[in-house]
């Protein structure tokens, strides 16, 4: 049978899990023999690199030639990184890390035939992309891509062992991303109500935040300043992770013990906490569920270990979180079980179909997606077409009309935004383009149809029809390499031989 | 048995007639005849009977009927019926009250010549809804009397209102009640034809509504009402009118004129004048630059970067100007700036007078466009300044433009802040927290801002515009901690 995949590729971690023979996801270890790789790429000369423990080992001290939490600037096409004169950019670099995933799981076990990848739920569509073309560049067969939180809501669903029936939040609060779902489950039935995500938000902050204290206090304590080589983000993130355990924890720095207390780094945390805890309300307040309506509340992601998580959880739902299985691994495995449900009946044997014969669920479109169009005043507004949580898959039309006599042209946009958003200026336009009308001799006010489609794998077309002729054109907009955004480097991944 | 045959024969074939060709038709020819043609038409129909057997003498009839009705169902055009009281036909939109109990009272008889009235639709309504702003008020044109057509054509009356005053003519503001190629009012009203015909009550004929309109100065305006009757059987180009003055000069000295209608009424103009709009926005622009200057000097001091600010807009304005305006409007706005200048620079300058004013007589892009100018002027020096925020929170309610509006406009000017700039003091100014607001309010609107921050975070690019964007979720986070 075949080999099915699902990849968690994280801002700070990622994890590979293989849908295995008897129909359960598991977590394959990477080549050092760990459940996680650090998403850390170290370029030792121009053709050559280190993935993984080896190069998140050398931050603070070559950093120089190191890329790391590259996951934050997916999608933008003007972050680039440059290491021994080559060019590299996002999409370039998570490719090298899910290459390395690629050849460890095939080095142990064999060929990858099916794969899926997550990513955040608010990942722009050009961030989709991006990833989309890292799976390329990388030679893994990607079909789909999927939401992190709703990976993790089908683990729990699959996995947890309890006739599940209730409304359930999925607390996402990863290396680099803060993810917050809400799902209705009954059994093996994911409905995802609503999601809402800061992209900005994740374990590395808590580590920035450790950071700045230790260097305040090394100052206050030798009258100089910290250099970064002596406290690296590793050795905060180490701190962190003690502090979880401990009323305090102590760093030795030259000579010199800086002692942090639970207390001030829950104080210093205090701002990202908060954002968390108005992204969560965000989200109820989409779903219309009061805190008190929801069953339970699951932790994702290694920063849900930070004990002032679980205080902020419990403030707002006034009941402890759910820890279920090991919070790092939850996407992972949420993935595979996507993949096995996805994949090519011919790849499963009975007992991997029989796993997932009752699985069901439904997604919810991720963000707004419209169009810009003139309202009756002729300024420009974004009008929305597919409203953000409605079900998908879905397709939606709507109805426009042409502005002018004779009009031979019109402009077809579509837009993205995370918020009902009017204002052009503050969306994502996702494609732009336009249709030829015949329009001599056609008066004003020629209908015009523009319809959205959207699958729950993250596929989106767009059809926009002239009415009266029935003249249209046909947009593809399923993340994609060929998008040519996500490809802006001059490297090429084959030239490179791993050290 | 044949008397009897005849009988079933006559009312079938009667029926037959009155169901496909309504004995309307028949009535209506009579009706239109002159007495004259009456007495004719009744001797030889006498003679016709006398000259042939009851059954021809019947069948002709039925077969006279028929035709005739036949001819008028699918061949005649529409002409009025029912002789002296004559209402315009269904479909001209216009409702006639016949239980108006005094109706004869007010009633003419054929021989007198047509006359316009214009009044006022609801006296009673409009003087209730006098600080009512939802309500409009509606005037009727109605006409009178015998037009003395010579000709059967139906007809077309155009009404235009002339500003008695001025001499100019008043426009609409709705492009179906305007000239072909101007926005001068215009109505034109189909009404049927007319011949040996006369509107024996007072009918309205159309109406229209002060407040879609336009006069050259706002205010109670003594206006003229110009009716003109024509014979609608030429092409519609004949009667084309541009600015108000026919196009074609030999149309009134045509056949086909009729005649001319004039009644004067004064009326209330609430929108301003279209001579007037011009003054009015420039009194607004030398309010937006005297705005300008009282919020570059509110933090204490007036930047270099906020007086070029002023004056970069001040020149896009002088630049967009006719050239036989230019001049005054440069002298003015330049003026208007040096004296808020000294003017602040001795004593703050009271911005609620200007405003009050400002929210009287500007339109919305006019206070949209100074709102964007102080906005400016506070973005100019890459800070945010919690006392130049607060007088622009209270520029932008005195004025009165929409809150989610200005929140927009001003969210922009965050965008390209300077980062570094960015602290939590003023953070109630800086997030539009109103201190008088119940913590559920605040906790409400933080989740608001939040929640829009956030959204349009993911739409920047990196660089200056997201570094804010992520800021503002900070300082949201921030306010939340202290309100909570």
């Amino acid at each position: 049978m075949g080999n099915i995949v699902g990849i968690d590729l994280g801002t700070t971690y990622s994890a590979l899990a293989k849908y295995d023979d008897t129909g359960r996801p598991e977590i394959i270890d990477n080549k050092e023999g760990k459940n996680v790789t650090p998403s850390v790429v170290e370029f030792t000369s121009e053709s050559s690199y280190i993935v993984g423990d080896e190069a998140k080992n050398q931050i603070g001290t070559m950093d120089e030639n190191i890329a790391h939490e590259v996951k934050r600037a997916m999608g933008s096409s003007d972050v680039e990184y440059s290491f021994f004169g080559k060019t590299h950019t996002p999409t370039s670099i998570s490719a090298l890390i899910l290459k390395k995933l690629k050849e460890d799981f095939e080095r142990s076990i064999g060929k990858i035939d099916s794969a899926v990848v997550t990513v955040p739920a608010n990942f722009s569509n050009d961030a989709r992309e991006a990833t989309q073309a890292a799976a390329d560049l990388a030679g893994l067969k990607v079909d789909y891509i999927i939401n992190e939180p709703t990976a993790a809501a089908l683990a729990f669903a699959f996995q947890s062992g309890k006739d599940l029936s209730g409304t359930f939040v999925i607390y996402d609060f990863g290396g680099g991303t803060f993810d917050c779902t809400v799902a209705k489950i009954s059994g093996q039935d994911i409905e995802i109500v609503t999601s809402e995500g800061v992209s900005k938000l994740g374990g590395k902050d808590f580590d920035n935040e450790i950071t700045k204290m230790v260097s305040a206090k090394y100052k206050a304590q030798t009258g100089k300043d910290l250099d970064p080589q002596d406290f690296t983000s590793t050795s905060a993130e180490d701190l962190k992770k003690r502090l979880s355990s401990r009323d305090q924890a102590t760093a030795r720095i030259l000579g010199e013990v800086i002692t942090i207390t639970r207390e001030e780094f829950d104080v210093s945390i205090t701002n990202l906490v908060t954002q968390a805890e108005l992204a969560v309300e965000s989200a109820l307040a989409n779903a219309e569920i009061k805190p008190s309506a929801i069953t339970e509340v699951i932790l994702v992601g290694g920063s849900t270990r930070v004990p002032a998580i679980a205080k902020s959880i419990k403030k707002i739902f006034g009941k402890e979180p759910e820890l279920f299985g090991n919070p790092d691994e939850s996407v992972a495995l949420g993935a595979a079980i996507y993949a096995a449900h996805k994949s090519d009946p011919m790849l499963l044997n009975q007992l991997q179909k029989l796993a997932i014969s009752k699985l069901s669920f439904v997604e919810a479109a991720p963000a707004y997606f419209g169009t810009i169009t003139l309202n009756s005043e002729g300024e420009r507004v974004n009008a929305t077409i597919i409203p953000k949580n409605h079900k998908i898959p879905c397709t939606v039309s709507d109805t426009f009309y042409t502005v002018v006599d004779d009009q031979c042209v019109v402009n077809c946009t579509v837009t993205q935004s995370a918020i009902k958003e009017t204002d052009p200026e503050f969306v994502n336009v996702i494609f732009k383009g336009e249709l030829e009308m015949d329009g001599e001799g056609r008066p004003a006010g020629q209908e015009l149809i523009f319809t959205y489609s959207y699958t729950e794998d993250g596929k989106m077309r767009a059809w926009f029809t002239d009415k009266g002729t029935g003249s249209s054109i046909d947009i593809d907009l399923s993340p994609k390499s060929e998008s040519g955004k996500s490809n802006n480097s001059d490297f090429d991944i084959d030239e490179l031989i791993e050290d | 048995m044949d008397v009897i045959l005849w009988i079933l024969f006559i009312l079938g074939f009667g029926y037959l007639i009155y169901i496909f060709f309504s004995l309307d038709y028949f009535w209506e020819l009579w009706d239109s005849r002159s007495n004259t043609e009456k007495i004719v038409a009744s001797v030889i129909y006498i003679l016709i009977f006398l000259g042939l057997d009851f059954g021809d003498w019947f069948v002709l009839n039925l077969w006279a009927i028929a035709g005739w009705s036949a001819y008028r169902k699918f061949f005649a055009k529409e002409t009025g019926w029912n002789a002296s009281i004559f209402n315009p036909p269904p479909n001209s939109g216009i409702d006639i009250d016949y239980d108006y109990p005094d109706a004869h009272i007010d009633q003419v008889d054929e021989y007198s010549p047509l006359e316009i009235k214009v009044a006022l639709d609801d006296p009673l309504e409009a003087l209730e809804n006098l600080n009512n702003a939802s309500y409009h008020e509606n005037y009727t044109v109605s006409i009178r009397g015998n037009p003395q057509v010579t000709y059967e054509n139906t007809l077309i009356l155009i009404l235009k209102i002339l500003d008695t005053e001025s001499g100019m003519f008043i426009h609409s503001q709705v492009a179906s009640n305007q000239e072909i190629s101007t926005n001068v009012f215009e109505d034109r009203v189909h009404l049927p034809g007319l011949y040996e015909k006369y509107y024996k009550n007072w009918t309205p004929v159309c109406n229209f509504t002060p407040d879609l309109l336009v006069a050259p100065f706002k205010g109670t305006r003594n206006i003229n009402i110009q009716a003109h009757l024509f014979h609608d059987w030429e092409n519609h180009e004949f009667y084309n009118f541009h600015n108000g003055i026919i196009s074609n000069l030999d149309a009134f000295s045509s056949a086909s004129y009729v005649t001319s209608l004039y009644v004067s009424e004064d009326i209330s103009f609430t929108t301003s004048g279209y001579l007037e709009a011009d003054d009015e926005r420039l009194e607004v622009q030398k309010a937006a630059v005297i705005l300008a200057v009282s919020i570059g000097f509110a933090d204490g001091s007036f930047d270099k970067s906020e007086g070029l600010q002023i004056k970069d807009w001040i020149k896009t304005i002088v630049d967009s100007t006719d050239e036989s305006n230019k001049a005054d409007v440069k002298s003015a706005l330049n003026s208007s700036l040096k004296k808020a200048f000294h003017k602040a620079q001795n004593s703050p300058i009271d911005i609620k007078n200007i405003c009050n004013k400002i929210a009287d007589i500007g339109s919305t892009a006019d206070k949209i466009s100074l709102l964007e100018l102080c906005l400016d002027v506070m973005a100019s020096d890459g800070n945010a300044d919690t006392s130049e925020l607060q007088e622009l929170e209270i520029i932008s309610k005195l004025i009165g433009v929409d809150y989610e509006q200005y929140s927009n406009l001003k969210d922009k000017r965050f965008l390209t802040l300077n980062p570094s700039s960015s602290s939590t003091s003023g953070l109630e100014e800086k997030l539009g927290i109103d201190k008088d607001w119940s913590p559920e309010q605040i906790k409400s609107h933080l989740l608001k801002e939040y929640s829009r921050w956030n959204g349009r975070l993911n739409t920047l690019s990196e660089g200056t515009a997201r570094e804010n964007a992520q800021s503002r979720l900070e300082l949201i986070a921030e306010a939340r901690k202290k309100y909570s």
